[in-house]
């Protein structure tokens, strides 16, 4: 995948469109999906999707391989433009239906449904991380929506983060041995 | 700032998610200059939502790519065709000009509109100053400091920019607990062994304010006063400090 990368990147920063047909066809679902985790709706995840790559073609040039991997950069670009639009969206509903507080308090969606797939994160810790990463809260504005003291959301993603890292080193090895028994 | 406390701050975390501020990230930055071995730590933390990411991913409908091609492809083109008109007659210029007028005006209406939303929502911090703050920031001369908890308040922090060049210090309280309605946090600086009075931090502990730079000062202090400041600090009530 990163051996690829390195030509995409240079397609990229010569602000070459065949860069973005790759950089679709090997990331697309997963930017899609992290998008669905944070817009409710399928028409606004697919505004959203088509926003974050036009972001990334013009933004290309500035995309830096030593700050982090392509991925990384893409996921960001893509989590934050999915952030603003669903900010937006709420703003408006609020405005015109006066909606009662949901999903600050208690977000509805089951975003990292780590739980059923990958070991057992625990809620508390996977609540923390939610809210952080898919609805773009500060670790301020969680300490307020959960009402845990500031030093708790701090401890809880950490813990959240060692424990993702747990979960996916063990199915890395897993995978690595999987495909040297099949060479 | 020695590991523990770092890694205690929460900031690496951060930096990791790609939620840290230009500020946050020259700390981490810094904190990688002094031990490498945290650079892994982020390059895991990453390796593990992207991980996380192909798990879950949902290939988007067929439509969507097409909608991208033809909006880069539409991008493209535009300057392109200003370019290759050859002749172009006076008045295509006056209509180019008063277009390029047009859709500055209104960007800018629509700048000063999202500004105002902004404010709405309670946010303090105009466009305008936010910019001057991350220039602020930014500036090479400007030295982060960490505030550490005292042994009445260990888990308080706080980060103060100092910039001798520009003689300005900026406070960002993120880690001080909120207080109750008739206290407030007030900065002390000590300047030829006294006491002198640098700022109130805000009731509502945003993220970066000003304190008064006071060229001489040997130790920034931060003290719980009652509500509006105090003549002298309550040494008592000490929460944070730091020597420079």
């Amino acid at each position: 995948m990163h051996a690829k990368d390195h030509q995409i990147i240079e397609l990229l920063q010569q602000q070459d469109k065949k860069a973005i047909d790759a950089l679709y066809d090997q990331y697309s679902p997963a930017l899609y999906g992290i998008v669905l985790k944070i817009v409710r709706s399928e028409m606004v995840a697919q505004d959203v999707l088509q926003e974050a790559f036009v972001k990334i073609w013009s933004k290309g040039s500035s995309y830096d391989p030593s700050k982090g991997t392509l991925f990384t950069w893409m996921l960001n670009i893509t989590r934050n433009t999915a952030i603003d639009k669903q900010r937006m969206e709420e703003t408006r509903n609020k405005n015109s239906e006066k909606n009662t507080p949901e999903g600050f308090m208690d977000p509805q969606i089951d975003h990292i449904g780590l739980n059923a797939e990958v070991g057992k994160l625990e809620e508390k810790y996977r609540k923390v991380i939610d809210l952080i990463y898919f609805e773009g809260y500060t670790q301020e504005e969680v300490t307020e929506a959960l009402n845990i003291p500031l030093g708790t959301v701090k401890s809880r993603v950490r813990i959240a983060l060692r424990e993702l890292r747990k979960v996916f080193s063990v199915q890395y090895i897993t995978m690595c041995w999987l495909l040297l028994l099949i060479k | 700032m020695d590991k523990e406390t770092f890694l205690e701050s929460g900031l690496l975390e951060q930096y990791a998610l790609g939620i840290a501020d230009p500020a946050e990230e020259q700390v981490v930055e810094q904190m990688f200059n002094l031990y490498p071995e945290l650079r892994q730590d982020v390059v895991d933390m990453r390796s593990a939502i992207e991980q996380y990411a192909l798990q879950h991913a949902i290939p988007p409908p067929p439509a969507v790519k097409t909608k991208i091609q033809q909006e880069i492809e539409r991008k493209t083109a535009a300057p392109q065709q200003i370019a290759t008109t050859g002749s172009v007659s006076w008045l295509n210029v006056v209509v180019i000009g008063a277009l390029v007028v047009l859709c500055t005006l209104t960007a800018l209406r629509m700048r000063s509109l999202q500004v105002e939303n902004k404010n709405l929502q309670g946010q303090l911090i105009t466009c305008e100053s936010r910019e001057k703050i991350v220039a602020f920031l930014k500036d090479p001369q400007t030295q982060p400091m960490l505030l550490q908890g005292t042994a009445y308040a260990p888990q308080a922090a706080a980060l103060v920019y100092w910039n001798e060049e520009m003689q300005t210090a900026m406070i960002n309280p993120f880690k001080l607990s909120p207080l109750n309605r008739n206290q407030q946090y007030q900065i002390w600086a000590d300047v030829d062994g006294k006491m002198v009075n640098a700022g109130l931090i805000s009731t509502q502990l945003e993220k970066y304010q000003s304190l008064k730079y006071l060229p001489n000062a040997k130790s920034l202090n931060i003290t719980i006063e009652p509500i509006g400041g105090s003549q002298a600090p309550t040494v008592s009530r000490l929460v944070a400090n730091h020597a420079i």
